[in-house]
C-alpha cells in the first residue's frame, strides 16, 4: 500500500515539472520537517529531497528573514485555526538565482496526534515575471493616462481662463452686448442688460418677445425694419430707439450689430452691443434747446431791428384798404351809385386785408416757437417767404435784389424757421454791407443748386466792399460785429443752425468784389433723421 | 366843369396803393393815370392840356419819388407834387418841400387829406397854367418885334423919355415916336404901366444906361 501509494506520487511528480509534492510535519515539541519531498525538489532547489528531509531549514534559510518570520507567522495561524497554509516566497537557492515559489497546503491531524500538511510548490517566477512585466506596462500605462489627464486637464485650464477672460470681458462690458443664435434665441447676453433695462438676463433668456415689447410703440418700426435689413444685407448696422425700463423710465439706446459669419460662410448669428446714450441724448436735447432759446433771441432781435420794414409792409395794405374803403362810400354816396366801383373796392379790400395777415403770421412764425420743430420743406420756398417778409427793408435800403434758384432741388428736412432765420441773417447782413455803395451799385444774389447727389447749396452774393480776409472766419465768433446795433449773435447762430443740420455755413469774397456766404446742407429724408 | 379834365398821375410801386388811390380819385371825378416806377412815368408821353398834379411815392425801387422830383425840376417839369410815404421822416419832407411838393402826407392818410392836398394842387397848377401862357402869349408878341422896336422897348421900360432915347440911340425924337408907336400896336397894351407888367412877366430886362 504504501509502496503503491509512493508510485502514484511520483508519477505525479514526473509530471509536475516546476512542482514539488510534500508533506510538512510539525513537531508538538517545536520546529518541522519535511517526512516527504518529491523528486521535484532538486529541480526546483537545486538540493535533494533527502538532505531537507533530513534539515528542513535548509529551504527555510534560502528566504529572507522578514520572509521567515511572515511564513512562521502563516503557519502559526495554520496550526490554530486549521486553516490551509499557502503563501508566496521569494528564495535565494544555491545556483545564485532567486526564484519565486508558491505553496500551497492543508493541515491535518494523523492519528498519533502530529500534524502534517500535504502540499505543493511550484516555482512562479516565469509568472511573476509575467505579472511583474504586466504590472511595469500597466504602470507605465498609467502614468502615460496621467501625463496627458495633467496635459489635457492644463489645455482645459487654459481654455477656462481665456473663456473666463473674455466672459470677464463681456460681463463687464458698460454696453449691453448679445449674441444671437440664427434661431433667434440668445446664445449670450451681458449682465450690462440689467443696469440698463432693469430686466434680468434670465428675463429676456425665458421671453424672447420681451425686447420687442419693451421698444416704445412709436420706435417699433425702426426696430422691425432694422431686423429686416440685418438679415438681408450682411452689414453693420446703427439704428436708434427708445424703451421703456423695467422701472417705468424711458432709456435711449444706441443699438449697433452685425450677422457673425464663420471662415466656411455659415451664418451663426447676429452680435449686437446696445450702447444707452440717454444722458447723451439729454444733452443734446438740452443743447438744441439752449441753441433754439439763442436762435429765437437772434429772430426777435432781427425782427426788432426790422421792424420799420415790417410796420410798412403792414402799412401798404392798411392804406389800400382806407382808400378803397372810403372811395367805396364816395361812389355809394353818388346821385347814382356805382355799385360796380364798389364791389371792386371791396374784392381789394379783401385782399389787402389777407395781404396785411399774411405779414403779421410771417412775423408771429418767426417770433414765437422755441421749440425746434423738424418737417420736410421747400428750400426755394423759403426763400422766397423770406424775400416777402424782407420786401420793405429791401425798398428802404434801395437794393435790387434778384434770385437764381434751381426749380429742381429736391425738398429738405429741418427746422424750416430756423433756416429761414439762417437766409434772413444773411439777407440783412448782405442789405448792411451796401449802405456805403452808390444805389446802382448795390445787387444782391440769392441761388440755389443741387450739389451733387446729396446736397443743396444755398449762397448770397453781394456787390459791398466784401470781407477784410483776416476776419473772414472770426466774423463767426459770438459777439464779433461791426454793426452798432448787432446783437453779434447772428452769424454764430446761423453756423450753429446749420451745423445742427449737419450742413456747413461759410463766408468768402467773390472773384469780382463783394462778399459771398453760402451754406450747404444735406439731402435728408425724415426717416433718415433718428 | 374844367375838373372833369383835371388829371393825377400816381405813381406808386405798390399795387395795392396804385389801385386804391386810383378809386379814391375817380370817386371825386379825377382823371388818374397810375405808373408803377418813376421810370415807367418818365418814358410816358405826359402830355395833359387841362390842370394835373402828381401823387408821388417816397419809396420806391430804382428812382424813388425824391429822384424823380428832382429830374422833373431840372427838364422845367411844373406839375405840383404831392408825397406819399410809409415813413414819413421830417428831413426827407423837408427836402421835398423845399423843392416845391405840395403836401407830404404819412401813410395811412385820410382821404380828405389827399383830396384837399390834390385840389391845392390843381388849383396851383391851374395858376400856373394861367401864368405860363400869359407869359406865352406876351413872349409870342415880343417875338414880332424888330430888332429896333425890341431895342426901343428895353428903353422904354426903363422909364427913358422919347427924347433921352433918342439921345441914346442918336436917332431922332420923331423916330423913336414911331417905333414906340408899333411897339405898343404889336404888344397889344394900351398903357406904360402894362407894358412894363407884361415884359416883367416875360422876362424882358429893361436896359440900364446913365445919362
Amino acid at each position: 500500500m504504501q509502496k503503491e501509494r509512493e508510485e502514484q506520487l511520483h508519477q505525479v511528480d514526473d509530471n509536475l515539472p516546476n512542482g514539488m509534492i510534500y508533506r510538512l510535519v510539525h513537531n508538538p515539541e517545536g520546529g518541522r520537517s519535511f517526512v516527504y519531498a518529491s523528486e521535484g525538489c532538486e529541480r526546483l532547489f537545486h538540493v535533494t529531497p533527502e538532505s531537507i528531509k533530513k534539515d528542513a531549514s535548509l529551504l527555510y534559510n534560502m528566504a529572507s528573514p522578514e520572509d521567515r518570520q511572515r511564513v512562521a507567522n502563516l503557519e502559526m495561524q495554520s496550526i490554530e485555526t486549521l486553516s490551509p497554509f499557502n503563501y508566496e516566497v521569494p528564495l535565494n537557492i544555491p545556483n545564485g538565482e532567486v526564484r519565486w515559489y508558491k505553496w500551497n497546503s492543508k493541515p491535518k491531524h494523523l492519528a498519533d496526534g502530529s500534524l502534517v500538511w500535504d502540499g505543493v510548490c511550484l516555482d512562479i517566477t516565469d509568472l511573476k515575471q509575467t505579472e511583474e512585466a504586466l504590472r511595469k506596462a500597466h504602470d507605465k500605462l498609467e502614468r502615460r493616462v496621467e501625463e496627458r489627464t495633467a496635459q489635457l486637464s492644463e489645455t482645459i485650464n487654459k481654455l477656462r481662463k481665456t473663456e473666463s477672460r473674455y466672459r470677464t470681458v463681456a460681463n463687464f462690458a458698460y454696453d449691453w452686448e448679445w449674441w444671437e443664435d440664427p434661431d433667434g434665441t440668445f446664445n449670450y447676453i451681458s449682465p450690462s442688460c440689467e443696469r440698463i433695462t432693469g430686466y434680468r438676463i434670465e428675463e429676456f433668456d425665458d421671453d424672447p418677445k420681451l425686447l420687442n415689447q419693451i421698444i416704445l410703440p412709436e420706435d417699433r418700426d425702426i426696430w422691425v425694419n432694422h431686423r429686416q435689413e440685418v438679415t438681408k444685407e450682411n452689414k453693420f448696422r446703427e439704428i436708434q430707439f427708445r424703451l421703456l425700463k423695467k422701472n417705468g423710465e424711458i432709456c435711449w439706446i444706441e443699438h449697433a450689430c452685425q450677422p457673425v459669419i464663420d471662415d466656411q460662410g455659415r451664418f451663426l448669428g447676429i452680435r449686437a452691443s446696445n450702447r444707452d446714450i440717454t444722458e447723451r441724448k439729454r444733452l443734446e436735447t438740452e443743447s438744441q434747446q439752449l441753441r433754439s432759446e439763442l436762435a429765437h433771441l437772434d429772430r426777435v432781435t432781427t425782427m426788432g431791428a426790422m421792424t420799420a420794414a415790417i410796420a410798412h409792409e403792414i402799412n401798404q395794405p392798411l392804406t389800400a384798404i382806407l382808400s378803397n374803403a372810403q372811395a367805396a362810400l364816395r361812389f355809394l354816396r353818388h346821385d347814382q351809385p356805382d355799385l360796380q366801383e364798389v364791389e371792386e373796392a371791396l374784392e381789394d379790400i379783401v385782399e389787402d386785408d389777407k395781404r396785411a395777415a399774411e405779414v403779421i403770421r410771417r412775423l408771429r412764425k418767426m417770433l414765437k416757437g422755441q421749440e425746434p420743430l423738424y418737417e420736410t420743406f421747400d428750400l426755394n420756398a423759403a426763400i422766397e417767404e423770406v424775400l416777402k417778409l424782407a420786401n420793405s427793408e429791401i425798398v428802404l435800403k434801395d437794393v435790387s435784389v434778384k434770385t437764381d434758384l434751381n426749380s429742381h432741388i429736391p425738398m429738405l428736412y429741418g427746422d424750416y424757421i430756423q433756416i429761414q432765420q439762417v437766409i434772413i441773417n444773411l439777407l440783412i447782413n448782405a442789405l448792411d454791407a451796401l449802405k456805403d455803395q452808390p444805389k446802382a451799385a448795390r445787387h444782391v444774389l440769392l441761388s440755389t443748386r443741387v450739389e451733387g447727389k446729396d446736397g443743396v447749396t444755398f449762397a448770397i452774393t453781394d456787390s459791398g466792399p466784401g470781407i477784410n480776409p483776416d476776419r473772414i472766419e472770426t466774423i463767426f465768433d459770438p459777439f464779433y460785429t461791426m454793426k452798432p446795433q448787432g446783437t453779434g449773435l447772428g452769424l454764430p447762430i446761423s453756423r450753429s443752425i446749420i451745423e445742427a443740420h449737419e450742413g456747413h455755413l461759410r463766408a468768402e469774397n467773390h472773384p469780382d468784389g463783394g462778399a459771398r456766404f453760402m451754406f450747404w446742407l444735406p439731402i435728408r429724408k425724415e426717416s433718415d433723421h433718428r | 366843369m374844367s375838373e372833369k379834365q383835371s388829371t393825377v398821375f400816381v405813381v406808386d410801386d405798390d399795387t395795392s396803393i396804385r389801385k386804391g388811390l386810383n378809386r379814391l380819385l375817380k370817386s371825386t371825378g379825377y382823371e388818374v393815370e397810375a405808373f408803377a416806377s418813376a421810370e415807367e412815368f418818365l418814358a410816358s408821353e405826359i402830355s395833359s392840356d387841362g390842370p394835373a398834379c402828381l401823387v408821388l411815392d417816397v419809396q420806391m425801387p430804382g428812382l424813388s419819388g425824391l429822384n424823380l422830383q428832382e429830374k422833373l425840376v431840372s427838364r422845367d417839369y411844373s406839375r405840383p407834387i404831392i408825397f406819399i410815404t410809409g415813413h414819413g421822416d421830417i428831413p426827407t419832407s423837408v427836402k421835398a418841400m423845399k423843392k416845391g411838393a405840395v403836401e407830404f402826407l404819412t401813410k395811412p392818410f385820410d382821404d380828405s387829406k389827399l383830396l384837399d392836398a390834390v385840389q391845392e394842387a390843381l388849383q396851383k397848377d391851374s395858376q400856373t397854367r394861367t401864368v405860363l401862357s400869359e407869359q406865352e402869349d406876351i413872349r409870342q408878341r415880343l417875338a414880332t418885334l424888330t430888332p429896333r422896336e425890341h431895342e426901343i422897348l428895353t428903353h422904354v421900360i426903363a422909364g427913358l423919355l422919347n427924347k433921352q432915347i433918342a439921345y441914346v440911340l442918336k436917332i431922332s425924337e420923331k423916330t423913336v415916336k414911331v417905333h414906340r408907336g408899333r411897339v405898343m400896336e404889336k404888344t397889344g397894351v394900351e398903357s406904360l404901366a402894362e407894358l412894363v407888367r407884361c415884359t416883367e412877366k416875360a422876362g424882358v430886362k429893361p436896359v440900364e444906361v446913365s445919362i
